[in-house]
């Protein structure tokens, strides 16, 4: 496992989650907490993935990593959504998004071999977005869920 | 019925500002919460809302358009704050209109330079998260920047989402496949994806599943996935004219 790289690329991706925090019109005072959010959760998935875990429930503990580091850095009742959504696209799949549109327009023009190339890929790369996606859905519903459990337990805790 | 259009009006400046149906149904029970109303059975579209009530005996329907869905999740969260205050009894009817009203004035929290440094910065940090080199990053970062300059000028002019995402795309896409032809860079399918990333429209995706996956409101949800894949596609066309063409 390459940790320097793994670093250099979690701060890359908290780099883009912040710009595109503020693409997504978070209040400037996000900024570096977005940052934070896009940071652990592309080093929990990548840390996860260097220790031989599957790429997609890696994806699924990264994404509740991001609500967990958002929950405990923003001390408001609330985290604001644009933080958590900020936060998980790093982990997108858009590259693969864009190979499969790529190798949809290509397949109507091919045949024989190359055809079933390209099917091939075509697959894969929707499998991809698919699974991603899912992932990351998956694993914001469970952070959140986690989150809200640990704070009915408080509130109990208190009557 | 008025609670009911009231609720539907706050519950709407959530969807048109790129919040999640979860958010907007939230909004709306809380609404409803503070005037005392019951929970009545709502259906979320992309293209209209629609709220069931019973009044006198009778029941009756509320409609309302969605409308153009754009991103300003300053506005989502104040409306979903609303929600929360007038649950709490501290917005009486007279006052809720006048804050829906300041809702819908609220502005973008950047202006048109900002925005253009943060799609530059965005692009310039995913060119190098797909791997990419120093010069993808610097051909990332002038044509996401060029792109998202002339995107906020034709947002100003009202013009639709998708024409706008194609004009930039093409401009973005054009002046990423030039650098890459003038030999600047070695990583074509880095620079090529990271000069348009500022228009991913990646929350609509992560919306629409969880929509289906944890609300369990396939329709709204396969809406927001198809209109998602539909501004990739027109993303892609213009990467792949780019190719094409400049290449």
């Amino acid at each position: 496992m390459d940790l320097v790289a793994i670093a250099i690329n979690s701060l890359w991706s908290g780099l883009f989650a912040s710009g595109l925090g503020a693409l997504l019109t978070a209040p400037p005072r996000y900024a570096v907490r977005t940052f934070l959010c896009g940071c652990a959760g592309r080093l929990a998935r990548d840390v996860l993935t260097g220790w031989g875990v599957g790429q997609n429930w890696a994806t699924t503990v990264a994404a509740t990593v991001v609500v967990l580091v958002g929950v405990a850095i923003i001390r408001e009742r609330r985290v604001p959504p644009v933080v958590l959504v900020s936060g998980v696209l790093p982990l997108g799949a858009a590259k693969a998004m864009f190979n499969a549109i790529l190798q949809l327009m290509r397949v109507t023009s091919l045949e024989g071999e190359p055809l079933v190339a390209a099917s091939i890929a075509l697959s894969a790369s929707v499998a991809t977005v698919f699974t991603t996606s899912l992932a990351i859905a998956m694993g914001l519903a469970a952070g959140i869920s986690a989150v809200r459990l640990v704070r009915r337990e408080k509130v109990l805790a208190r009557v | 019925m008025q609670p009911l259009e009231w609720a539907l009006d706050v519950a709407l400046i959530v969807m048109r500002n790129g919040g999640s149906t979860a958010m907007a149904d939230r909004t709306f029970e809380n609404v409803l919460r503070g005037f005392r109303e019951d929970r009545v059975p709502v259906v979320w579209r992309l293209d209209f809302v629609a709220a069931t009530g019973v009044a006198e005996g009778e029941s009756f329907t509320v409609l309302r358009p969605v409308g153009p869905i754009g991103v300003n999740l300053v506005r989502a969260s104040e409306a979903a704050v609303l929600g929360e205050r007038v649950a709490r009894g501290e917005v009486d009817t007279a006052a809720l209109a006048g804050e829906v009203e300041r809702i819908n004035a609220l502005a973008a929290p950047y202006n048109r330079w900002v925005m253009t440094a943060a799609a530059a910065c965005t692009a310039a940090a995913f060119s190098r998260i797909l791997g990419g080199d120093w010069g993808a990053l610097g051909i990332a970062c002038v044509a996401a920047g060029l792109g998202q300059l002339v995107r906020s000028l034709l947002q100003a002019m009202k013009i639709a989402v998708a024409p706008v995402t194609l004009v930039c795309g093409l401009l973005s896409a054009c002046v990423a496949a030039s650098g890459l032809r003038l030999g600047l860079s070695q990583t074509a399918s880095a620079a090529l994806i990271a000069s348009v990333v500022y228009m991913v429209p990646g929350m609509p995706l992560i919306n629409g599943f969880m929509d289906i996956v944890i609300q369990h409101r396939l329709l709204v949800g396969l809406e927001r996935i198809a209109n998602a894949v539909f501004l990739f596609l027109v993303l892609t066309i213009a990467i792949a004219f780019a190719q094409t063409v400049v290449m």
